[in-house]
């Protein structure tokens, strides 16, 4: 393709993710607008005079009309500002960036559990069709589907943590363990360059369990995806070339057809982000997991506003660049896409 | 329309008969709605008797899912709270599905301005993630099963406003709905009884999985405690309160848990019989 078409294309949607981003604001103020209390009364407190709540109004911009104030909202997004949290008085965004490595970590992890098994089954289910693997996985992918993240947790944590005492069930690294110095906040690479054996062992002990439990929910859903690519791919004159040719089946499915059948895993993984981020808020609650989600959930207990909201702007803009990353990358990969822009 | 609804019943059993799966499932479904329905009569006990002589008993002749930690019988507040459960997914489904068809089939039905506008406005909501925003704006609205539904019943307004645009927009192009036209119908008689009662056959396909992951995210949000309030028994607010005593009495928070996943599994097992029986493309 050349150039100059892929940066229109890239262009166009980059336009729509800034459309997208404003309704997300806009949203947002919503929300925030629906959230009890007074904002003003909170700061002064419960025994401030009238006089000073309403003098906290109007510097807070409270007495002024929707439209000025979601402008002004909107400024304050614009430099970072999302206000100071109630419970601890820092910044919101400070209290939250303080915890996504530990977050990403742990979905980065549950992703590749979760893209591994969603392909192996997938390829399995499709070139073993209509036998009993098929309606074994087809059964599986049902029962991941209808299984709540919160209780595979706590199952989890009785039988590996409790009964079989084969992993941790909290935390990310054993008490008594420092973390090794840190370069990316994920403790697993760190330790690895800091050659610290030891802690990167607890490490990945510890995120077997929370990792598991947060694979599970997107499993499912691409074990569907890559068995119907996977038969779609199957059917095409290419294969029954290849097959016609003599090439063992192994060839046939794992050289010629995974490939071509893998790339709408690229979009279905960027839309399984936000179960993801829903997810880590659960998982990192049940196992104690010092990230962004655990932090959230507290914060939505003792109604820590600024922190809510600056969580729910942060998904929607993260959920938002991982599809229009999943847009450029699958045009990139498939030639037959870029035909039509 | 009653030949129609005829050959659908026979569809269904004949589908159903091909599907010892599907059978199991439906027996299952049926089985939590009669708990519902009829929870005071079937429920071996009142849902909040307090006995603290037997508290947090495995589970026993007597007692068969064990009891909580004040005495109540577990399975007495299993049987209740299908009530809660099973309803709050119905009500998501109901809220997101009425409002989401009316707004779709206007929009696809009317086309020109007012469908650029919604189309647009659709597009922008389906882009973000609608758990993430339900759980901001059911924390923002505060705890209650209640609020939850509200939550997650209006985020889901746009997927199904997605659905009931496209169905709408082809179904105003077919020639008994041009025709119905030409005669002078105006737009509510044609929303009425050519276009929502044509676009509902996938729409209900759609609502039965829907059912199973709203019911599964309701249970989320009591988990973490945005939800059902004690000693309101909802499934997930169950397993949330045995979750303080998962190490040492296991049954309490696992067998809730276990009910959740048979009944979403069998609302999912049920949304595939529905498909095969309404979408005939598929029939051999």
């Amino acid at each position: 393709m050349q150039l100059r078409q892929f940066a229109r294309m890239a262009r166009r949607r980059l336009a729509a993710g800034v459309i997208v981003l404003l309704g997300v604001t806009l949203v947002t103020f919503f929300i925030a607008h629906v959230a009890p209390g007074d904002p003003a009364q909170m700061m002064a407190g419960p025994r401030a005079s009238p006089e000073l709540v309403a003098d906290l109004r109007a510097r807070l911009g409270l007495d002024q009309p929707v439209w000025v104030q979601y402008g002004r909202y909107m400024q304050r997004l614009a430099t970072g500002d999302f206000g100071q949290s109630i419970a601890t008085g820092r910044p919101a965004l400070d209290e939250i960036t303080a915890r996504i490595p530990a977050t990403i970590e742990l979905m980065l992890v549950a992703m590749l559990i979760a893209t591994t098994l969603g392909i192996v089954l997938g390829v399995l289910t499709a070139a073993y069709r209509d036998t009993w693997v098929d309606t074994l996985a087809r059964g599986t992918s049902i029962i991941a589907i209808s299984t709540p993240t919160f209780w595979l947790g706590l199952l989890l944590l009785l039988v590996f943590y409790d009964w079989a005492g084969l992993l941790p069930g909290s935390g990310r690294l054993d008490a008594g363990l420092e973390p090794p110095p840190s370069v990316t906040g994920f403790y697993t690479i760190d330790a690895l360059f800091a050659g610290d054996g030891l802690a990167l062992r607890s490490a990945i002990n510890h995120l077997v369990l929370p990792a598991a439990t947060l694979a599970l929910g997107s499993i499912g859903a691409l074990v569907r995806v890559v068995r119907s690519s996977m038969l779609e791919v199957l059917s095409e004159d290419y294969i029954r070339t290849a097959r016609a040719a003599g090439l063992p089946t192994r060839t046939v499915l794992l050289r010629h057809a995974l490939p071509n059948a893998l790339i709408p895993l690229i979009t279905v993984l960027a839309l399984e982000l936000a179960a993801l981020i829903f997810g880590s808020v659960i998982v990192e609650s049940v196992f104690s997991w010092p990230g962004v989600g655990r932090f959230v959930l507290e914060s939505i207990l003792r109604l820590d506003f600024p922190v809510i909201m600056c969580f729910t702007v942060l998904a929607a803009v993260a959920y938002l660049l991982a599809n229009l990353l999943a847009d450029v990358l699958y045009v990139t990969v498939d030639p037959r896409i870029r035909e039509i822009h | 329309m009653h030949a129609g609804l005829a050959t659908s019943g026979g569809r269904v059993w004949a589908t159903l008969r091909r599907q010892p799966l599907g059978m199991a499932a439906v027996l299952v479904l049926s089985l939590v709605v009669v708990c519902a329905l009829f929870a005071p009569w079937i429920a071996p006990y009142p849902p909040d008797a307090i006995d603290l002589a037997s508290r947090l008993q495995p589970p026993s002749a007597a007692h068969w899912a064990g009891t909580d930690e004040v005495g109540r019988d577990i399975l007495s507040r299993l049987i209740h709270g299908a009530r809660a459960s099973l309803g709050v997914g119905i009500g998501i489904v109901l809220i997101g599905s009425s409002l989401g068809i009316a707004i779709g089939s206007v929009a696809g039905y009317l086309g020109g301005k007012t469908d650029a506008v919604i189309g647009r406005v659709v597009d922008i909501l389906l882009a973000m993630p609608a758990m993430v925003i339900a759980l901001a704006l059911s924390a923002a609205m505060g705890p209650g099963l209640g609020n939850a539904m509200i939550a997650l019943g209006s985020v889901s307004v746009p997927m199904y406003a997605r659905l009931a645009r496209g169905q709408a927009l082809s179904l105003r192009e077919r020639d008994f709905v041009r025709a119905s036209r030409a005669l002078g119908a105006g737009t509510f008689h044609q929303l009425k009884f050519n276009i929502v009662p044509n676009l509902l056959p996938p729409a209900i396909v759609f609502m039965t999985f829907h059912l199973g992951s709203a019911m599964l995210a309701a249970s989320a949000l009591s988990f973490i405690g945005l939800g059902a309030q004690p000693p309101l028994a909802e499934w997930g607010a169950l397993v949330s309160a045995g979750r303080g005593f998962v190490l040492q009495h296991w049954w309490y928070a696992v067998i809730p848990g276990l009910v959740i996943v048979l009944t979403a599994a069998a609302i999912n097992l049920v949304g595939d019989v529905a498909r095969d029986v309404i979408d005939t493309r598929r029939q051999p």
